[in-house]
């Protein structure tokens, strides 16, 4: 059965079969993820939106990689990541992932400029210098290079962080309510620069969010409950 | 519930929910109070041991000795109208165990003592399973008792009943000392002590004219007699003797414990200072811990100064709770000492704490913890409800060091002035103060200046290590901010630079002793060889082919009483020959110039020369007096006075360990007075027992030292004192390992976080590995560099100025010490990391 879906596959960026993910609390189980099964072509934009605690980041979380699912399988441009160990995943997240973190998570201890030499450094990319430079140039904060995370505003700290994302050029785009911590007019101004990156990039763009209409910037809407895919749409 | 203020109920809320991140603080302070507790304990042990047993100590009230002969009936009556007088002759001898045959199968040196029936006025004399009685050393089927060391049950293999030849006459082994109450302490004696009785001892042959021998009497003072104005009453009657009183007695014993709690006053103090770095680096990281919490506690109305008095009682409590435990712990100290050194201490060491002592000891802790965690605990107060928005990794703790200031300056004056009131040594406790200021002055300037350095090369570097992006991310988490680089070098490099300073004191002191004995030096010396005996002597020295460097001379004891006709008491001589004054010394006379000597000033006599008496002086003792030749110089010898001219000076090589005088007389001058020889010989082979058998069966009252069994025993004692002396030292490697883990976990969040992070974009955990390892490795050098070099610096100073060693470096134990650095260094970091590489990365991505 696996065989085959991975033939079907190779048109799609990822496809999740019957993905279920349960953490261990302090009080037991929780299910997050019920039975998740879903693909994404590539190239594609699709927004994850849902109500708070619903498992949307989670879902974003077992794309990347970074949370190791309880059952089910992810194909990632025809790989199978849930069966990969944690160098593997490194190695996949470096060679296919972009994430962006309503956080930023950006190193504090380091200036805005080597946070984007980061992932370039680790995928062996020849003068990361100059292609972090040209990269922050891109996000309009060249001004900005050797400063620290601390010393940026929030919208700026964003942009960095996509500038880090798409510094390796990714074929997959990660992100994680990237405007949850920004005002109106710093989120507007990501959004466009998130999707105007993605269109040069012609990345496939999984983007969570709470903002209905940043959603219908998107190709396709999944709308998740209870760990459960409740609606899947085009908008 | 008890109406406590609200302050103490939320601090005791919070202990209530575990002490686990205080595990650190807590024991800190339980090693530094542990230590200094140790020394109370042991100083009680001693103090005990040399005021309250002064009497026993010295045998009596008052101890008058006498060289070469008994004082006269008509003196012994004098000391009879103050009290009861025991009696004792003291010698240094051989005891020889012998076959069924009569053939002596072993030799050893011993501290002869022959008592009277009176003997001990004071104390007991405990023999191993029996009771001492003088009836014990008595005649007893037709042989003579003797009662003797452990350590030459040993060295002799002896037994119960077994016989031993002390000169002429056997001896019984009637018992074995267990403790004699009037030993003094001399650690490094080579001999064993063995006490016969005074009938005995006149039957031995040893008593001969000119032999060191030693007459004490021990005096029990009436009851209306205050020793004080006795020993000046005697003094003035008797004024060839020496008289010492019970509270002076043991003035070298209290010179050298003192010495030796000085050094572990002040390494406990280092120990304790070290540990308030690490009581800083886990007050930072609970505070941390806490940032959430105290900025949601200011969000609900909480006053400015409610956060402080939170923490400063968490705080006050957990070292209360580390003072109880160090104590406790500091209390088993003497059980250690005695299981240590129970062979060569002279005393039992004794179960105590002194109470007012550890007193002080908690105030001056309780004090310095302060010091260390009232930084990060002002800091928290500062911290406001928009923390909550903020990054907690960013809070930095250890800022505001300006702003607080004089709080600082109290604190340190308050610390001052309780180390005074500890040690009671003001200029100890000044240099105490100044040294540590300037160490952790001198330790965060050179690491402000390794940042500095580092973060200018990694610019230029960063081109050249392009290619390597794991190497050029090692180097500049040195240097970046919220590096643990100063934290690291202050909280390791004080203890280490301890540790190697230490170390390389003991190192010298050991290869002075074991290696730096002049090769040339002899390997035995004969003494108490009389001049009827010389013939007999050279003849087994001359039939033994092995033998080279033989010399032989006539030795006096005597003391320089006058120089220029100005009595010594009234003389200002220069520190380096004080020594000369001290006691009496031996004095030589000769005909020609000894072989080898070298005249400095004037010249040597004329053979057989007759008329004045000329002396040959020490040129040395010229120096530090101002003597010039033509001077004159008084000794005292056996109550008579001898007046010499100085004729010329000398250069005397005492470190050749051979045989040398500081004053050699023309043989005129000494006529008719009674000397020994002595002897030295060096051996080109192991013939040194024929030697010793001949001399023993055929010169039985001659004593042989061995300089071989002598460097042994020295070696010994001396190990086992380093061993114990030690142990403070491990205690501050614990101490310090200790403080490495807290500056480490101090900013082992941050490291986790970009451990994660790095992770999420892409970086193997082998390369995560590398790099963390690259940067401990590379802070680990530069703390057992700098440790290195100022350790070495500060054992240079005390060996060359203190202890006039000249300093030897020893290249492969401070290679081992900065190895050992990089090594733990990597070690306890890698370990915290090994964690994080195994933690699910979503705990710090999540959103919060």
């Amino acid at each position: 059965m696996i065989k085959n879906t991975l033939k079907d596959s190779l048109q799609k960026s990822i496809e999740l079969i019957d993905v279920n993910l349960t953490l261990k609390g302090p009080s037991g189980n929780v299910n997050i993820l019920h039975n998740i099964s879903l693909s994404i072509c590539e190239g594609s934009s699709v927004a994850i939106v849902g109500p708070s605690g619903s498992g949307k980041t989670s879902l974003l979380m077992v794309m990347s990689g970074i949370e190791r699912v309880t059952s089910g399988n992810i194909l990632v441009n025809g790989e199978d990541i849930s069966t990969m160990d944690e160098d593997q995943l490194s190695v996949y997240r470096r060679d296919n992932i972009g994430i962006v973190f309503q956080s930023f998570h950006l190193i504090p201890t380091m200036t805005a400029l080597e946070n984007i030499m980061i992932p370039l450094d680790f995928a062996k990319i020849e003068n990361s210098y100059t292609v972090a430079n040209e990269v922050i140039n891109n996000v309009g904060l060249s001004h900005r290079s050797h400063h620290y995370p601390s010393q940026l505003s929030g919208g700026e700290q964003q942009r960095i962080a996509l500038a880090r994302s798409f510094a390796v050029r990714p074929k997959i785009l990660l992100a994680d309510e990237p405007t949850g911590n920004l005002d109106n007019e710093n989120s507007k101004h990501i959004i466009k620069l998130l999707f105007s990156l993605n269109k040069q990039n012609m990345s496939t763009l999984l983007l969570v969010t709470h903002n209905s209409e940043i959603a219908k910037h998107c190709d396709r809407i999944i709308t998740i409950e209870d760990g459960h895919v409740l609606n899947d749409i085009k908008s | 519930m008890l109406n406590l203020p609200l302050p103490l109920k939320f601090a005791l809320k919070e202990l209530k929910s575990g002490i686990s991140g205080f595990k650190i603080f807590i024991v800190c302070i339980a090693l530094g109070v542990a230590s200094i507790a140790g020394v109370s304990s042991i100083n009680n042990s001693i103090r005990y041991a040399v005021n309250q047993d002064a009497q026993k100590l010295l045998g009596g009230d008052i101890q008058g000795r006498k060289t070469y002969n008994p004082i006269t009936q008509k003196e012994e009556e004098v000391f009879e109208s103050y009290g009861q007088v025991s009696r004792q002759i003291v010698m240094r001898s051989m005891a020889k165990n012998m076959n069924d045959d009569n053939e002596f199968l072993q030799t050893s040196l011993i501290d002869l003592k022959a008592v009277d029936n009176l003997y001990p006025i004071y104390g007991d004399v405990d023999v191993y399973d029996t009771q001492y009685t003088y009836q014990l050393l008595g005649l007893k089927n037709n042989k003579w008792g003797a009662i003797v060391d452990r350590s030459l049950k040993s060295r002799l293999s002896l037994s119960l009943d077994d016989e031993i030849k002390i000169g002429d006459i056997n001896f019984q082994v009637r018992g074995f000392i267990e403790k004699e109450p009037d030993r003094t302490l001399n650690l490094f004696t080579a001999s064993s002590r063995v006490i016969i009785s005074q009938e005995a001892i006149y039957l031995t042959q040893l008593i001969q004219p000119g032999s060191l021998i030693t007459y004490v009497y021990n005096i029990g003072l009436y009851k209306n007699y205050l020793a004080q104005k006795v020993e000046l009453e005697l003094k003035d009657l008797l004024p060839n003797m020496r008289f010492k009183i019970a509270s002076e007695a043991n003035n070298t014993l209290k010179l050298f414990f003192d010495n030796i709690l000085i050094y572990l006053t002040l390494l406990s103090l280092s120990i304790i200072l070290i540990s308030g770095v690490g009581v800083a680096n886990s007050s930072k990281t609970y505070l941390l811990d806490r940032l959430k919490t105290i900025a949601i506690l200011k969000s609900f109305g909480c006053e400015k100064n409610f956060i402080f008095w939170v923490y400063f009682l968490q705080f006050s409590i957990l070292t209360i709770f580390g003072i109880m435990l160090g104590i406790l712990m500091g209390a088993l100290v003497p059980f250690l000492v005695q299981f240590m050194l129970e062979s060569i201490l002279p005393f039992k060491t004794v179960f105590g704490l002194d109470f007012i002592f550890l007193a002080k000891i908690s105030l001056l802790v309780l004090m310095i913890s302060l010091m260390f965690f009232i930084l990060p605990l002002l800091q928290a107060n500062n911290i406001t409800t928009a923390q909550l928005f903020r990054p907690k990794n960013n809070f930095d703790f250890f800022k505001g060091l300006k702003k607080y200031i004089s709080v600082f300056i109290i604190l340190s004056i308050i610390i001052f002035f309780l180390i005074l009131f500890v040690t009671e040594k003001l200029l100890l406790t000044l240099y105490f103060i100044v040294g540590v200021l300037f160490v952790f002055i001198f330790f965060y300037c050179i690491s402000r200046f390794f940042i500095y350095f580092v973060k200018v090369s990694s610019g230029k570097l960063n081109n050249s290590l392009s290619s390597m992006p794991i190497t050029r991310m090692a180097i500049s988490n040195l240097w970046r901010p919220y590096n643990i680089t100063t934290q690291i070098v202050l909280s390791l490099g004080l203890a280490l630079t301890v540790v190697v300073c230490i170390l390389q004191i003991e190192l010298n002191i050991s290869s002075q002793i074991s290696n730096n004995i002049p090769k040339n030096a002899p390997d035995m010396f004969f003494i108490d060889l009389q001049s009827h005996q010389r013939e007999i002597f050279l003849d087994i020295i001359n039939d033994n082919n092995n033998i080279s460097n033989f010399k032989i001379a006539k030795i006096i004891r005597g003391r320089i009483v006058e120089v220029n006709g100005t009595p010594a008491s009234s003389l200002n001589p220069s520190k380096d020959i004080e020594w000369i004054f001290r006691g009496e010394r031996g004095i030589s006379q000769s005909n020609d110039i000894p072989e080898g000597t070298q005249i400095i000033e004037g010249k040597w006599w004329d053979t057989n020369h007759s008329g004045e008496n000329l002396v040959s002086v020490d040129q040395r003792v010229m120096d530090g007096l101002n003597l010039a030749v033509g001077d004159t110089i008084g000794v005292n010898i056996l109550g008579r006075k001898i007046i010499g001219i100085i004729s010329n000076s000398r250069n005397v090589e005492w470190e050749s360990g051979g045989m040398n005088f500081t004053l050699i007389f023309s043989p005129n001058s000494l006529e008719g007075i009674p000397g020994s020889l002595m002897g030295t010989i060096g051996l080109a082979s192991s013939s040194g027992l024929n030697i010793e058998r001949e001399i023993v069966s055929r010169l039985p009252n001659v004593t042989i030292i061995q300089v071989g069994k002598v460097v042994d025993v020295i070696k010994e004692v001396l190990g086992k004192l380093l061993v114990a002396v030690r142990v403070p030292l491990i205690i501050a490697v614990l101490a310090g390992v200790l403080v490495l883990i807290s500056a480490i976990m101090a900013g082992n969040m941050r490291k986790l976080y970009e451990a994660v992070l790095l992770k999420v974009l892409g970086a193997k955990r082998s390369q995560i590995l590398l790099l963390f390892f690259l940067e401990y490795s590379l802070l680990g050098l530069v703390v057992g560099f700098i440790s290195f070099f100022v350790g070495n610096i500060c054992s240079f100073l005390f060996l060359k100025f203190i202890m006039s060693i000249e300093p030897v470096f020893f290249a492969f134990n401070n290679f081992t010490i900065i190895l050992f650095t990089v090594c733990i260094i990597i070690f306890v970091g890698l370990i915290g990391m090994w964690n994080a590489l195994g933690v699910r990365s979503n705990i710090f991505l999540r959103n919060e």
